[in-house]
């Protein structure tokens, strides 16, 4: 049973990809298969152009004042580094393209609950990708992407274009959320209880839950900044007796739950990947899983740390604080299950898995230096430097980043039948992690010795460091680009994939690569779970037991 | 739940059977609404003091509570449809608790610190100032934008939106020296 | 097929029109459920979407408590009550209505649903003539406030504000119930819906309360200020 499983020979069938041709089938599609593979291009294409701006960021900081732009341009440039990635890269990338095409098949269904509103949700994201376009062409938006009043109400900069398309893009967010948590609660196959799904799938559910929840609220405040700067409404202007703070608590009551949206779906791959490059089962499946519930719930109550020195009041501040310490422990008992999954497995250093052993360093300084600026006296002094800066960027790219590489790593074959250069990957993710380091350690440096973040200019004592993180970018951009040109190459000419290349137990290995159009010829046979290692290679394994 | 998954075949399976309500339920309901309506509208001519929200929110949520059961079948639907609706309403809650938090609680000093701070000289603008300055509560009602005073006897005025509007020279609220922003 | 009941006077018509069940879904009550399951996610969006608009408001109404007391007593009571009795109404026929089309009652389905979008349509003139009366008066969000009385409340540009927004946006929530509920109404009228396939009209109808619901608070919140 288990050797049907890790080297099937299974008779072909057609695949999703050749089930029907022409640009129609594809704009048209109700597959949840094709509809991930579009947004899989579509925020990769994002993630490219967002890295574009930020290695302009990196040329223009390579020297203090003017390098290769003014001062108005730059604003406009970090400004749209920002929102580019956040909004159209990281936050529907792997909910909405890996997600997508894994949900159904991870829980044995035909399809998602809602095909119809997740082709909807596809084109709503288009349709915001335009709107920034429009905003980024006609006046560009120089406001940060945090778009902090009065400046966002009195700035020249498209805002409003920007504003309805981040409230477009909200709703393709929350319609994905949606129709995830639909799926999960309806399509289940008979069999398969919620103890048994993959891990992916529970950080996916804690992801949906945020993603229905917070969502309007970003809604309803690029609604009300629109109003402001149309009809001066004037509640968040105190010259007419509004309160400017009150913007900043309507936007991070989303946009701190976003972060959340931005890590979980990347945790779930990790699980996933270290228990299948480990050849283990994992170690605390409920503690995983449930934690996966308490971030999505716990992030809801410390949106205001954010705000430590905005002017909000004391009380708020303290309760803000102590909130956030508590929710760094379900991120840290997912790190200490990942790491015990891992002891005395049989570790195979595939590309997949060098990201996830990137994720786990980088995440966990990322992490760690979160509680820094949780603790109010010190974030008195490193709030807005690049202590924050670094801080973000280790979790949302030493994390995210580095668990949407892995995940695309590891079901790049599923997905496209074709297996890319390992050789190339494990450079690529070498290349990545150094450049990585090189970019960002650096920053917690200048961030601790005062160099404020957004800034244009700077004083000479931060060049040197501001230098070393440019060649750390610049490296970072290399990678990327190595890795668009080997996955280039793998679609043109790569090798065919088996239906399982890595040995995995996983629910989605057990149809071929890649998949027919209804996921399954037979459908999965559950008496071998996504982590029973231990059962199908015959050695004992002490965390079966603790599961 | 754990029946309600997708296996085979939908054009077998079971079929969905209605659950339908008495006519009588749904009359009583309207009845009830509209009874509640008069009540609210007439109990507002008459001063609680601070109760008059309360009266006022009170009844507003035994309307909503009946629109939601009975004409929205949330009594009779799958447990889970009321955990989401209840669960939207308790992080709106939090929402609302912790921003509260923050904009009712503006201008207090922790009393512990207050006693380390130097005291601040009173803001000739401030004293100076031509403006109406529309007085929110009386001095007897503690609240949003009041002065607690600290250990040291100084008083720290908070500058209150009429008197931003001071310091920028406009001559009432409302008017702002600044034309509106382009797009 | 169809079961016909024959409950109070309405003729069932013949069924034109199969709902085919979705073929990922295990069979027509799986589908029901999923629906109503998402639908409710969909409501609870709009809670918080509304719900934004509500914590600015307890803001500012907790920050100028005189204000607020004051400037509501320029909006009209009676005006604001007929328009909470024309929606609690409305929501009664719409619920009708859904019992309607699970009874197989297609006539009156029809009917239920047009005097629905009847209501709503007094709802929206009645609002009309509000902001009307607002515009004339000078009671205009932000900028444009210029009371003309001397005892309009200084900072009432902030609880027009608010008003506009928060009864506008609920307007605008109005406009798309009347559309989606005329959307429903031309396919009742085609047969499509009976007891087994009646969802569209059980989801706009759950959309319509809700509405119903948003109003049944901003109505005590605006023109009730005690």
């Amino acid at each position: 049973m288990a050797t049907q499983i890790l080297d099937a020979h299974r008779p072909a069938s057609v695949s999703y990809l050749d089930a029907a041709r022409g640009w129609k089938s594809w704009a048209y599609t109700l597959d949840h298969k094709r509809i991930g593979v579009m947004y899989l291009i579509s925020v990769s294409l994002a993630l490219l152009i967002g890295g574009l701006f930020a290695m302009l960021i990196r040329i223009e900081l390579f020297t203090p004042g003017k390098t290769i732009m003014t001062a108005d341009t730059y604003n406009k440039v970090f400004t749209l580094h920002g929102i580019i990635m956040v909004f159209l890269f990281i936050i529907p990338s792997i909910p909405a393209a890996l997600g997508n095409f894994f949900l159904p098949i991870m829980i044995g269904a035909k399809d998602v609950a809602f095909p119809r509103l997740n082709i909807a949700s596809y084109y709503l994201w288009v349709t915001g990708a335009i709107f920034t376009l429009t905003a980024i062409l006609v006046n560009g938006i120089d406001t940060g992407w945090t778009f902090y009043t009065p400046y966002s109400v009195d700035t020249h900069t498209s805002v409003i274009w920007m504003g309805l398309g981040v409230f477009i893009l909200g709703f393709s967010s929350i319609f994905t959320g949606l129709n995830f948590l639909v799926t999960m609660h309806k399509l289940r196959m008979p069999g398969l209880g919620w103890f048994d799904m993959p891990l992916f799938l529970w950080a996916i559910y804690g992801t949906a839950l945020i993603q229905v929840l917070a969502t309007p609220v970003i809604g309803i405040t690029t609604l009300l900044l629109v109003a402001e700067r149309t009809m001066h409404i004037g509640i968040f202007d105190p010259a007419l007796g509004g309160d400017p703070v009150l913007f900043q608590h309507f936007f991070w009551f989303y946009s701190h739950p976003a972060v959340y949206i931005m890590i979980l779906p990347g945790m779930g791959i990790i699980s996933e990947i270290i228990t299948t490059f480990a050849r283990r089962h994992v170690f605390g499946y409920r503690f995983i899983a449930f934690s996966s519930i308490a971030i999505a719930v716990l992030g809801f109550l410390v949106w205001g740390h954010h705000m430590f020195v905005s002017g909000q009041s004391e009380v708020a501040t303290m309760v803000f604080s102590f909130l956030t310490f508590f929710v760094a422990i379900p991120s840290a008992i997912k790190v200490f299950n990942w790491t015990t999954t891992m002891y005395r497995g049989q570790i195979a250093l595939d590309t997949p898995m060098l990201y996830a052993l990137s994720f786990l360093f980088l995440f966990s300084i990322g992490g760690l230096t979160g509680i820094f600026l949780g603790a109010l006296s010190v974030d008195v002094h490193l709030t807005d430097t690049y202590f924050v800066v670094a801080h973000f960027h280790y979790v949302m790219m030493g994390g995210t980043v580095m668990a949407f590489l892995a995940g695309l790593h590891y079901w790049w074959p599923k997905m496209t039948g074709r297996m890319y250069n390992e050789k190339l990957g494990r450079i690529g993710a070498v290349m990545v992690f150094v450049g990585f380091n090189v970019t960002f350690l650096t920053q917690f440096v200048l961030g601790s010795r005062g160099m404020p973040r957004r800034y244009y200019d700077y004083l000479p004592q931060y060049e040197r460091l501001h230098q070393m993180s440019s060649y750390g970018a610049w490296l970072l951009g290399a990678a990327f680009l190595l890795m668009t040109i080997y996955f280039i190459q793998s679609l043109r000419s790569g090798a065919k994939a088996p239906d399982n290349p890595w040995g995995s137990l996983g629910f989605e290995w057990r149809t071929p690569s890649p998949p027919p159009v209804e996921n399954y010829e037979t459908p999965p046979d559950l008496s071998i779970g996504p982590y029973d290692y231990g059962k199908v290679y015959g050695k004992p394994d002490p965390a079966e037991a603790k599961a | 739940m754990s029946h309600d998954t997708a296996h085979g075949h939908p054009t077998e399976g079971r079929k969905h059977h209605p659950h339908v309500l008495p006519v009588r339920m749904y009359l009583s309901v309207w009845i009830g609404l509209l009874v509640l309506t008069v009540i609210t509208v007439k109990v507002s001519y008459f001063n609680f003091g601070v109760m008059n929200l309360v009266v006022a929110m009170g009844v507003a949520t035994l309307k909503a509570t009946l629109v939601v059961l009975f004409f929205m079948h949330l009594k009779y639907d799958e447990k889970f449809n009321a955990i989401i609706f209840a669960g939207s309403l308790t992080f709106l809650t939090i929402f609302f608790v912790l921003t509260l938090a923050d904009t009712m609680e503006r201008g207090k000093v922790d009393p512990v610190e207050a006693h380390e701070l130097v005291p601040v000289p009173a803001r000739p603008e401030l004293s100076d100032r031509k403006t109406v300055h529309v007085q929110e509560k009386s001095p007897t009602e503690p609240g949003a934008h009041g002065l607690t005073q600290p250990a040291t006897g100084e008083s720290l005025a908070t500058p209150t939106p009429a008197d931003s509007a001071a310091m920028r020279g406009a001559t009432a609220p409302g008017e702002s020296t600044k034309a509106p922003g382009g797009h | 097929m169809s079961e016909i009941t024959a409950e109070g006077g309405g003729v069932p018509e013949k069924k034109t029109f199969e709902h085919q069940v979705g073929h990922h879904f295990a069979d027509a009550e799986n589908e029901f459920t999923a629906n109503k399951f998402g639908f409710w996610l969909f409501l609870a969006t709009e809670i918080l979407l509304f719900g934004g608009l509500f914590v600015a408001y307890v803001v500012f109404r907790t920050t100028y408590p005189m204000t607020f007391h004051e400037a509501h007593e320029h909006l009209s009571k009676t005006m604001g009550a007929i328009n909470t009795v024309v929606l609690i109404c409305s929501s009664f026929t719409m619920a009708m209505a859904v019992r309607a089309s699970q009874t197989n009652q297609q006539r009156r389905l029809v009917w239920l649903l047009a005097v629905t979008i009847l209501c709503a349509f007094i709802f929206l003139v009645i609002k009309f003539f509000e902001y009307k009366a607002k515009i004339e008066h000078g009671y205009l969000p932000g900028y444009w406030y210029t009371p003309h009385l001397p005892t309009d409340p200084a900072n009432g540009n902030i609880f027009f504000g608010l008003y506009f927004v928060m009864t506008g946006l609920h307007g605008v929530h109005v406009l798309g119930g009347i559309v989606a509920i005329t959307w429903v109404l031309v396919k009742a009228r085609k047969g499509q819906f009976s007891s087994e396939w009646y969802t569209p009209v059980e989801l706009v109808g759950m959309y319509w309360h809700l509405v119903d619901l948003i109003w049944i608070y901003l109505f005590p919140l605006f023109y009730l200020i005690g």
